[in-house]
């Protein structure tokens, strides 16, 4: 039982509890003034309004059209989200496609024809129709050339002052740059006198004698290269055994360097006399007099000797001058010969061609030329830098074993070559 | 201290770089690489310090400047390059399928195609810069000329390289531009004069030539597809200057149809261009010499031109089989003669070997079969001495079979006092000119010998009026007269020598003679095989 306030005691009426046993007592204590007071309303309204039969159904009773707001709340919970509404909509017009395959060509149906098919067909028709034969496609193997340095200049479009004129790009200074060997070594340079192919004697013979020379120089270099080898010998290598005993000696050398010196810095404790730093003093100012004397002497020799020293001068500077003089012109020659290498590979130097006295032709019907044309342009062009020398192959064996493989196609050839051949037989 | 330069920003370490980087700056592979660089005329540099150009590594790179690559960015073939190279991908794709139709439409109409004008026009801002270089360009056409078609070289190609050739040669023959010709071992050399520029090519005998494996053929095929593009425009100008259309109707053979174009007009013209040309090659000389040209050896000179035009003038000559036709026709032609050949050779001879008018037959054979009495019989080492001497030489000697002259190389320029083997000796005349200019070189010799004897008598104190000349009097007569014109000048010489000689120190003095008896020493030597020919000759 809650607790009861003040006031709820106040208002609530106490009420009697009476016996309900009997029929007698059931009808007498009951309670019947709700029932008494619903009734009243009922007449009261009856005597103010009319009854119900009389009046129409709209007194009586209120349709409710706005319907009740909770329901209205489910009912919008179970709707579909709009997201989902507008992607169900669908439009006539269909949309882009995207993706790998968008440019592929539209499938073509069987029986009609492309549009270069249809062309083609076209073509023929007409030709056949008109009753010529087909010309064959004209090329023309010179383009039509006009004067490249006379030519009128380009007609300008109409400009206008908001549109930018395209300008052409300019080339750097160091385009015009050309160096050196390709300005002073001609691109066909002419043989000597002795290359011809009925050539004097002498011509002949400073030509094989240049051609010998060079020779020489090659196998010169060969030489040196086999001397310098055969000089290195298994004996003069260094040995392990020596290498070891060097070490050794080097190790007591640098222990008893170390021992002598930590002698001398150590401040041992000894003590100078008099007569010792007296003795020391008198040695350095000895020392630093006779130093000053040879200055004095010195300088005294030089100033007696000044105009040959001025002379000696002179003779220094020419001396550099000269020698600068040499090696400008000495750099100058280089640079016009070339390069020797270019990058890793190396200038190949055209090849003198000569024939020895037994080769040399009577006539000019018997004359057997010497020498490959192609080697020789392709070597001139290397020697004028103007192309870079193909690069050694340092490895001339493959680095992977090449493998073999076999299409999936060869292995139906025998077939396809029967089927070929039974092709062959019918027609 | 001013700012510190942060390492790499200037210098050879910025103004250099290496070929990987320029591959990789600009997209493209080596091969395209490779042709942009000549097609575009880049060329690699040697940098003074590698270490320095390539950031510390001592490894062997090739350089470019790096501007020039920057430049090689703006260049449009790139896009055509990148193209190609996208075609190539799908022809190789759609071939590799089988689908054998359609490689061939997409070749036909996709192909991307380039044209090298716009690289010509930069190279070669005007016409005298290609010509300049127009010696290697026809040394090239001609080596892809005689080749055979192979899968390499196309067809289209060798019969560009024909036709522009023989257009280039048909025009040297209108204008008559050939000077001199050398026969060597390794193939014809030409020299040409186009508007005051000597052009120096070489073309191969024919022979079959086979590209060798060194050789890097799309190099040579690069600068193929170059020089093809600038001998079109070449020859298209050179035909203008002529006044004749352009391409010329040409058999094969480089015949032109019977029109000689616009020739009686300008040959007024091409003699006062020509003087003036030889006028410009005495004037290079002249910075070279610092001696005055003079007057004299300009007309020389031109005369020579003249009579190399006129040299085949009358003369009708007939090539025989075994002889090198295109060469021989080329030489004959420039020089004004008329020529035909065996139908056997190809082409189409003028006129047959048995036509009356023919003055000069040309043969290689040991000996002649059935020689006809108005024919001279010569070799053809003849056609080419007469072109380098500018004179007709005597034909008896080139006769088939004779123990022939020796073919000098008329590129090798002799110098002051040196020996000149007369080639074959010239006709009749010559032999007196021959004795006349040995006279003036003597003069010259005994000059030299007064003057020297004035200078050690001036040396001993003797003054001059007393100085008697001794030697020089006997011969003075005879060459005074061959030798008047040059007397004027020789006085300045020895003027001008003289002031030189007085302001000398000792030392130089010195050398100064020792100079002058070696030169002493070989005019002696000289002098001696001349005086032997003499005497051989009048053995004779």
């Amino acid at each position: 039982m809650a607790p009861v306030t003040v006031k709820e005691k106040q208002d609530v009426p106490v009420k009697k509890q009476t016996s309900r046993k009997g029929k007698k007592a059931w009808r007498k204590n009951i309670d019947v003034e709700e029932m008494e007071t619903g009734l009243e309303a009922l007449r009261s309204e009856e005597r103010v309004r009319g009854t119900q039969a009389e009046l129409p159904d709209e007194a009586h009773f209120i349709l409710d059209d706005t319907g009740d707001a909770q329901v209205a709340k489910e009912v919008r919970k179970q709707r579909t989200l709009k997201v989902d509404e507008i992607l169900a909509e669908r439009s006539a017009v269909p949309a882009v496609k995207s993706g790998r395959f968008v440019h592929d060509k539209p499938t073509q149906k069987s029986g009609e024809l492309s549009k270069t098919q249809t062309r083609q067909v076209n073509k023929l028709f007409n030709r056949k129709a008109k009753g010529q034969p087909l010309k064959p496609k004209k090329k023309s193997h010179i383009k039509s050339t006009y004067d490249l340095w006379d030519a009128p200049s380009e007609a300008t479009q109409p400009t206008s002052d908001f549109i930018e004129k395209p300008t052409k790009v300019k080339a750097p200074a160091t385009m015009s740059m050309i160096p050196k060997v390709t300005q002073h070594v001609s691109a066909v340079v002419v043989p000597q006198a002795g290359a011809s192919y009925n050539p004097t004697e002498a011509d002949h013979h400073a030509l094989v004698q240049h051609a010998a020379d060079i020779e020489f120089k090659k196998i010169k270099e060969a030489m040196k290269v086999d001397s310098k080898l055969a000089r290195i010998s298994a004996s003069t290598l260094p040995d392990e055994h020596d290498l070891k005993d060097e070490n050794e000696v080097e190790d007591e050398e640098e222990d008893a360097e170390e021992e002598s010196d930590t002698e001398q810095d150590g401040k041992t404790g000894k003590r100078k006399t008099t007569a010792q730093r007296n003795r020391e003093k008198r040695r350095r100012t000895m020392l630093a007099d006779h130093a000053d004397k040879q200055t004095h002497r010195r300088i005294g020799q030089q100033i007696t000797h000044v105009a040959s020293t001025i002379e000696a001068l002179d003779e220094k500077d020419k001396i550099i001058e000269e020698s600068t003089l040499a090696r400008q012109a000495h750099k100058e020659l280089r640079e016009k010969q070339g390069l020797k290498t270019v990058g890793s590979g190396r200038v190949m130097q055209p090849n003198v061609e000569v024939q020895l006295e037994e080769e040399l032709s009577e006539s000019l019907r018997q004359l057997k030329p010497e020498g490959n044309m192609f080697m020789d342009r392709f070597a001139s062009l290397q020697q004028r830098n103007i192309i870079v020398p193909p690069s050694q192959n340092k490895n001339p064996k493959r680095r992977y074993a090449l493998k073999v493989y076999e299409r999936r196609s060869y292995k139906n050839f025998d077939l396809k070559e029967a089927q070929k051949q039974k092709r062959k037989q019918r027609n | 201290m001013g700012r510190i330069q942060k390492k790499g920003v200037k210098g050879a370490a910025s103004n250099y770089i290496t070929r990987q980087q320029a591959l990789r700056k600009l997209q493209i592979s080596l091969a395209d690489f490779r042709r942009l660089c000549i097609l575009k005329g880049i060329y690699p540099r040697d940098p003074r310090s590698k270490k320095k150009a390539n950031k510390g590594s001592t490894a062997p790179a090739t350089f470019y400047y790096a501007k020039d690559i920057q430049y090689l960015l703006h260049e449009p073939l790139l896009i055509k390059f990148r193209e190609y190279k996208a075609f190539a991908k799908k022809l190789n794709k759609v071939l590799h399928k089988g689908d054998k139709s359609t490689a061939k439409s997409l070749n036909e109409n996709n192909r991307p195609i380039y044209t090298l004008d716009h690289i010509v026009k930069e190279r070669y801002p005007t016409f005298i810069d290609a010509l300049r270089d127009l010696d290697d360009a026809i040394s090239m056409l001609y080596l892809f000329a005689n080749m055979p078609v192979d899968n390499r070289l196309k067809a289209k190609t060798v019969k560009s390289c024909q036709t522009l050739l023989a257009e280039f040669q048909n025009y040297v023959l209108q204008a008559q531009c050939l000077r001199k010709v050398f026969f060597s071992i390794k193939g014809i050399y030409f020299q040409a004069e186009i508007k005051g520029q000597t052009i120096t090519w070489v073309v191969p005998y024919q022979f079959t030539q086979e590209i060798p494996t060194d050789v890097d053929f799309r190099v040579m095929s690069t600068f193929l597809d170059f020089y093809v593009t600038l001998m079109g425009f070449v020859n298209y100008r050179l035909y203008n200057e002529i006044n004749a259309t352009y391409p010329p109707n040409l058999d094969d053979g480089f015949r032109l149809d019977k029109q000689k174009v616009g020739s009686t007009n300008t040959e007024a013209d091409d003699e006062a261009a020509e003087e003036l040309d030889e006028f410009k090659e005495s004037d290079q000389q002249d910075d070279q010499d610092a001696n005055a040209v003079s007057l004299s050896e300009i007309q020389q000179a031109s005369q020579e031109v003249k009579n190399l035009k006129e040299l085949f003038k009358s003369h009708v000559f007939f090539l025989s089989r075994e002889t090198p036709r295109y060469a021989l026709e080329f030489m004959i032609r420039s020089c004004g003669g008329q020529v035909s050949w065996d139908a056997s050779t190809g082409g189409s001879p003028p006129f047959d070997e048995s036509d009356e008018r023919i003055t000069v037959q040309v043969s290689d054979r040991p000996k002649v079969n059935r020689r006809v009495m108005s024919r001279t019989y010569v070799q053809p080492q003849w056609i080419a001495d007469c072109v380098n001497a500018r004179k007709m030489l005597k034909s008896s000697l080139y006769a088939p079979g004779e123990l022939l002259p020796p073919h000098l190389s008329p590129f090798v320029v002799a110098k002051d006092g040196d020996y000149v083997p007369d080639a074959g000796v010239e006709s009749e005349d010559e032999e007196l000119v021959a004795t006349k200019t040995s006279d003036q070189q003597t003069g010259v010799d005994n000059e030299e010998d007064t003057y020297e004897a004035e200078l050690k008598a001036e040396a001993s104190g003797i003054p001059y009026s007393e100085y008697e000349p001794s030697q020089g009097d006997e011969d003075k007569p005879a060459p005074k007269k061959a030798s008047k014109k040059r007397s004027q000048e020789d006085v300045e010489l020895a003027e001008q020598k003289e002031m030189a000689t007085v302001m000398m120190s000792q030392k130089k003095r010195k050398l100064y003679n020792i100079m002058k008896e070696s030169n002493q020493r070989k005019a002696d030597q000289t002098k001696k095989l001349q005086d032997r020919k003499k005497a051989l000759k009048n053995k004779k």
